[in-house]
């Protein structure tokens, strides 16, 4: 294979980031219908640059998923294929979590919650921060701040398990609210 | 004046039997057998082209519903096990120009399994960046003529 890179072979980015964050706007209460009418803001535009699980991991700079194809990071020894809630947990465990079992803000400590549906299979993954509230990266949607977890359970997501699927770890601080942090 | 027996229907350039003497002079001035070779060849592209179009067309369908119900999802396994993510594989390898064409086009798209079944490789492989992956799949499509290098 040849690797001309002198060649252009993505056109140029749009304009209108705004118009992208009003679609983002636009589409959340139909994908996330537990948002509805309830505390939530948008922190981000729409970027495929990370997920949920990278986001929780403090890595914004390739998303995790268990796959086979390029274009994603996993742990190589770890199993692919299903993220299921036991890898998922294990992977929080290397990084110093343990299972806590509530979801209540610990100073000097962080929480990630992981939410799974009725098989196990890890659907979503957010991170407490310092107020209390909690941080969720929306697939390729933007950033958004959910005052309680059960804000984002949902058909799509699945739901949190409190006594086995939230993790803390001491060794990190909860990260400030998202509008004060610089992406 | 009707010169040749085309079948009546619909062509690219309008209904067959309507053409006159002076639209097919370029046919009358070779010998019949091939006039009419050149015709049924003529048919073939038109007959192909017109099967591309339609599958572009269903491509489109499929994609923009792909893209438009699974926005939220997490993971790559679960937008890769959409229906409509299926049915594309299941085009075959006349989708991946159109894939490839639309992940150009709009700047991303987790087009990476698709591509990997359609394909049987991977461009990306070692790779965990989806822009990276994007770049490498699009040089492989240059490469393997399925896309045409933007001018610079």
């Amino acid at each position: 294979m040849t690797t001309d890179t002198s060649r252009r072979l993505i056109p140029d980015p749009p304009s209108d980031v705004a118009a992208e964050q009003h679609a983002l706007l636009d589409q959340l209460p139909h994908l996330v219908d537990a948002l509805y009418g309830t505390d939530y803001t948008i922190e981000s535009c729409s970027t495929d640059d990370y997920n949920c699980l990278a986001w929780a991991m403090g890595d914004c700079s390739q998303p995790w998923s268990p796959s086979l194809q390029g274009g994603y990071y996993w742990p190589p020894d770890l199993v692919v294929g299903l993220p299921v809630v036991e890898v998922v947990a294990e992977l929080f465990r290397r990084d110093g979590y343990a299972e806590c079992g509530d979801s209540g803000l610990v100073a000097g400590a962080e929480k990630v919650a992981i939410y799974a549906d009725s098989f196990r299979e890890v659907r979503h993954v957010a991170r407490q921060l310092s107020s209390g509230w909690w941080a969720s990266k929306l697939g390729d949607l933007g950033d958004i701040e959910h005052a309680t977890l059960e804000l984002v359970e949902c058909g799509l997501y699945g739901r949190v398990a409190p006594d086995r699927e939230i993790l803390l770890t001491s060794d990190r601080e909860n990260s400030p609210p998202l509008t004060s942090m610089s992406r | 004046m009707k010169v040749l027996d085309f079948p009546d229907r619909e062509t690219p350039w309008g209904l067959a039997s309507e053409r006159t003497a002076g639209e097919y002079v370029s046919f009358s001035a070779i010998s019949t057998p091939w006039r009419e070779l050149e015709f049924r060849q003529l048919q073939l592209v038109w007959a192909g082209s017109s099967r591309e179009a339609e599958l572009v067309e269903r491509f489109n369908e499929l994609a923009d519903t792909w893209e438009r119900e699974t926005r939220a999802e997490s993971f790559a396994h679960r937008r890769s096990m959409h229906p409509s993510y299926q049915q594309i594989i299941g085009l075959g390898e006349p989708a991946i120009g159109p894939i490839l064409q639309r992940m150009r086009a709009k700047r991303g798209g987790h087009w990476f399994w698709a591509l990997h079944a359609l394909t049987g490789q991977d461009a990306a492989v070692g790779l965990t960046k989806p822009s990276e992956a994007r770049n490498a799949w699009l040089r492989w499509g240059v490469d393997h003529g399925y896309l045409t290098p933007l001018d610079s």
